[in-house]
């Protein structure tokens, strides 16, 4: 899939450039630095994926979060220890198998869909049929190979976004301030809203017109 | 001060300096044998079951409360962190339905001693007078057993122990604060100004969260993670407003431990609990019985306690128990704004407007709705921006422009629906024990608010200047499934929150809330449960 | 007072408003260079006792008066005002009252800085967090302009008294 040029995202062009959360760390309990930094470390191995649902379930994820290169997000990782661990949400849809067979359904769907159109597994496309095929899923109404389209689409989401957004290297990209106890916020009104060691942002822009544009145009190329 | 630490001394039991929790106090509990036949056993330690165990241990009766969770220490167990938060929420097995199935979890349940009010926002809101007569002046919902002057000094002592912040509040019957208005995040300017300029009235408050020191729990410091559990020890919840002073007067509280049934006498009289404990099935003996475990879990133990007596689940003669389970309709609309926000910062719950809480007939729908500041943290957040449809790259670019958003959530009255419920569905927990399904279809009066509300969060954003808004739709807080009311065929329990069928049986949580109005339900739960607590010292227990 | 200035006011001399401070001037010159100005320094203790008892009134209030000794220099308050007021009035007062008042302001201004400090390392950090919590916490210095209040009290009680016009 090729977008307009004008559409192009703007990804890789840093909005806080230089910001490090993590020169902040020694500002944190332990606990908390704990968790936090645990992240950093090197990830676990994988466990609940088989090799065959891994080669599937990486470029996914990569799509879903837009993570084209490396240093990747361990987002995988963090996905199947959850997975392993049956930790769950604390619900499941009537409709919808649990989580942990949700995902290795919704592997194999989406494998199944990409021989269907391409003839080749989801792992072998380019990143733009996979984005394609995801589209699909995406715009898809009710039943998507036996699973209900929306709430399927939700819990990829919700996954992805809950381990993503969970690593500094996600909040250095945000400007988010990340742990705050013992030390708090200090600078928090209209007139300061940037503590010291905030950094300011570059090339902000609204991306609500934007993304809608974008959202358009990926569906035209349908 | 006095008055306050005289009814209840918690927040003088906790520890000065860095130490958020009192080790000694915990050491020191009194602990009961299983056979010992204790005054009551409290199922569920959150703001319902916390409220009454202390109430009672301090009036010397013999308590023990269980839980389900850990008996929390927020130095040791608690992050300053999102994802590192799972673990306040229930995440036990449970299934959602419907038309408008309700997601629980992180969304509204608790785990743990302190219960939902661990991770809840803060807001502590009376309900107004007219949400106790609903169904006389409004014809929709239900007419309490009680009227709001029955309440009302509960709300204020509750009010006085939590504390809570805020300016007088003009609506329903107009009140003061005991702790002054928090300063505000901008996020909290923005929404002042945008009701200035509507002629809108807001307030800061009434949040939960100490504005100075209180006994030893120190002033708030502003960070934000009042939904990940306060490690400030600022924020209100029972473990450290109710828990403390219940230890200190004799009650006990068992962490860990997960009641399974309630168990029937043949005198058709409540003997004690059964409960899980380290793999163990183990029984309580117990002079009466108080369960609190929240809209899903109540229905489901009671349901689950079937016996000879009560086929069709305990206190279930009149096909009651589980309906009319209600969420509040809680979309969250935020707006774009130049300059930076950065609503990460000051707790998220900050100002408040009831001007729409009563019925407004141009609205198409009875009753009304109330609108917060919200505040979602990245994670929170980014599901907004994915509600929206986005992903990959618009994602990723999208949440880079977070520190420039500010976020409103609209509390609307949904009404108490028969149809609404909780069952038991086919599939077990670990224990064996069929888990709660919770189907849940709005009407159309619950659109309709739903629809007004976020056309009024979109016009005070917009009034603030915001470019843009973003509407996520979602659900908020969880009341009803064995309502209170005047007799056996309406409702589960009475007005001192017995149960009907039962006569030392008693629901103390906020399933037995008829209606649940525009509020933040939390205050109402703890008024309800002390006012019940005065019952049952009053009368002994007796039947 | 009146007649004092039309005492000194030069022969001949128009009467105006510019020439009337200059004389005011001198002649609280004079009196401050003999150590006469205890009536000046008792109303200067009184108007600065309702200036800074408001603005504690006022912070004390937004951190909901949670420890009761937040209500002592609030309750002292008119009590130096009056007493200032009375020293202006009445020499007796200003040798008596004055001073009794100002030094219990002066105690209370430096326990309330003790109280401060305090406050300040019983926040979530303490003093390991020095600079966060000195600028959050309670105003380290603040009290101490409540006890600077009561010594201007006390040095007018110890000052000579501007001779009676």
């Amino acid at each position: 899939m090729s977008v307009d040029p004008d559409l192009a995202h703007p990804a890789g062009r840093p909005r806080y450039p230089g910001y490090n959360v993590l020169d902040q760390a020694r500002h944190w309990d332990d606990v908390t630095k704990g968790v936090v930094l645990g992240r950093l470390g090197p990830p676990p191995p994988i466990r609940f994926f088989s090799p065959d649902e891994e080669a599937i379930v990486r470029p996914l994820v990569d799509r879903l979060l837009g993570m084209d290169e490396e240093p990747r997000v361990p987002v995988v990782e963090m996905l199947d220890a959850q997975l392993t661990e049956r930790i769950g949400p604390g619900y499941r849809h009537d409709d919808m198998p649990d989580d942990w067979d949700a995902w290795k359904k919704s592997l194999k769907a989406l494998d199944d869909e990409s021989r269907h159109v391409y003839a080749a597994g989801f792992a072998d496309l380019t990143p733009g049929q996979q984005r394609d095929i995801l589209q699909k899923v995406q715009d898809t109404d009710g039943d998507w190979r036996g699973l209900p389209a929306a709430k399927l689409w939700t819990l990829w989401m919700r996954s992805v976004c809950q381990h993503f957004y969970a690593h500094p290297w996600a909040w250095n990209e945000i400007g988010f301030g990340g742990p705050a106890y013992p030390r708090g916020y200090k600078d928090h009104t209209l007139k300061s809203s940037r503590e010291p060691w905030e950094v300011a942002e570059v090339d902000a822009f609204d991306p609500e017109p934007w993304a809608q544009r974008v959202e358009k145009a990926k569906r035209r190329q349908q | 001060m006095n008055r306050v630490r005289r009814r209840n001394e918690s927040a003088w039991l906790i520890p000065k300096g860095d130490e958020r929790t009192n080790h000694r106090l915990r050491a020191d509990m009194r602990r009961f044998e299983d056979a010992d036949e204790v005054d009551v056993a409290v199922v569920g330690c959150g703001a319902g079951g916390g409220v009454l165990t202390q109430r009672l241990a301090r009036a010397g009766w013999k308590v023990v409360a269980f839980d389900a969770g850990p008996f929390w220490d927020p130095d040791a167990d608690w992050v300053s962190d999102e994802a590192g938060s799972h673990h306040l929420y229930w995440t036990e097995p449970r299934v959602i339905g419907g038309d408008d199935p309700v997601p629980l979890g992180n969304n509204n349940s608790g785990r743990g001693v302190g219960g939902s009010m661990v991770h809840f926002a803060g807001y502590a809101p009376r309900f107004h007078p007219s949400d106790f007569r609903t169904y006389s002046t409004d014809g929709v919902g239900f007419d309490w057993p009680i009227c709001y002057d029955d309440l009302e000094p509960y709300y204020r002592q509750m009010e006085e122990e939590l504390p809570v912040a805020g300016q007088r509040w003009p609506w329903g019957k107009p009140h003061s604060y005991p702790h002054s208005p928090h300063p505000l995040g901008v996020d909290g300017e923005l929404f002042l100004l945008g009701c200035q300029r509507l002629g809108i009235d807001a307030r800061v408050g009434p949040v939960a969260i100490t504005n100075g020191r209180f006994g030893n729990r120190p002033h708030c410091i502003y960070r934000g993670f009042c939904l990940q559990g306060c490690k400030v020890n600022a924020k209100a919840s029972p473990l450290i407003t109710h828990v403390p002073d219940a230890l200190a007067h004799g009650a006990e509280i068992r962490p860990n431990s997960f009641v399974s049934r309630v168990a029937i006498g043949e005198d058709g009289r409540a003997a004690g609990v059964v409960y899980w404990k380290d793999g163990k099935e183990r029984f309580q003996r117990a002079r009466a019985v108080a369960v609190a475990g929240y809209s899903i879990e109540t229905p489901r133990l009671l349901l689950n306690s079937a016996c000879e007596r009560f086929p069709d689940g305990l206190c279930n003669d009149h096909d009651l128990v589980g309906r009319f389970v209600m969420v509040q309709g809680a979309a969250q609309t935020a707006g774009r704004f130049e300059h930076e926000v950065r609503m990460y910062k000051t707790p998220p719950p900050g100002v408040s407007t009831e001007a729409f809480y009563e019925t407004d007939e141009t609205r198409g729908a009875k009753r009304g709705f109330s609108i917060q500041t919200v505040a979602p943290l990245p994670i929170a957040w980014a599901e907004h921006v994915a509600s929206e449809g986005h992903w990959g790259h618009v994602l990723r670019e999208y949440m880079k422009d977070y520190i420039h958003w500010a976020s409103l959530g609209v509390l609307c009255e949904f009404l108490p629906l028969a149809h609404n419920r909780v069952v038991l569905a086919d599939e077990t927990d670990r224990h064996g024990l069929p888990v709660a399904k919770f189907l849940y279809s709005q009407c159309d009066n619950d659109k309709a608010l739903m629809k007004a509300g976020t056309q009024a969060m979109k016009e005070i954003l917009a009034a603030a200047e915001a470019d843009d808004t973003v509407t996520i739709n979602r659900y908020a807080h969880l009341v009803g499934g064995c309502r209170m009311s005047a007799d056996e065929r309406s409702g589960v329990v009475d007005h001192t929150l017995r149960t009907f069928a039962v006569p030392n049986l008693y629901i103390t949580d906020g399933s037995v809330l008829p209606t649940q109005g525009a509020a933040n339900p939390a205050l109402t739960i703890m008024a309800l449960a002390a006012r019940a607590a005065d019952h049952l010292i009053a009368t002994g227990g007796r039947s | 007072m009146t007649l004092t200035i039309r005492r000194t006011r030069p022969r001949g001399h128009p009467a105006g408003n510019g020439a009337e401070v200059v004389h005011l001037l001198d002649r609280l010159v004079r009196n401050v260079e003999h150590g006469r100005f205890e009536r000046a320094l008792s109303a200067l203790t009184a108007a600065a006792a309702v200036v800074t008892g408001t603005e504690i009134f006022l912070e004390h209030d937004s951190a909901s008066f949670s420890n009761r000794m937040m209500w002592v220099p609030i309750a002292l308050t008119p009590l130096v005002t009056a007493a200032g007021i009375g020293g202006v009035f009445s020499k007796r007062i200003a040798k008596t009252a004055l001073p009794a008042v100002s030094a219990v302001v002066v105690a209370n201004g430096l326990q309330g800085t003790y109280l401060h400090m305090r406050g300040i390392g019983e926040r979530p950090g303490g003093w390991r967090l020095p600079r966060y919590n000195i600028e959050m916490g309670p105003p380290l210095l603040a009290p101490l302009l409540f006890t600077m209040v009561g010594g201007m009290g006390i040095l007018a009680a110890i000052l000579r008294r501007e001779a009676r016009g």
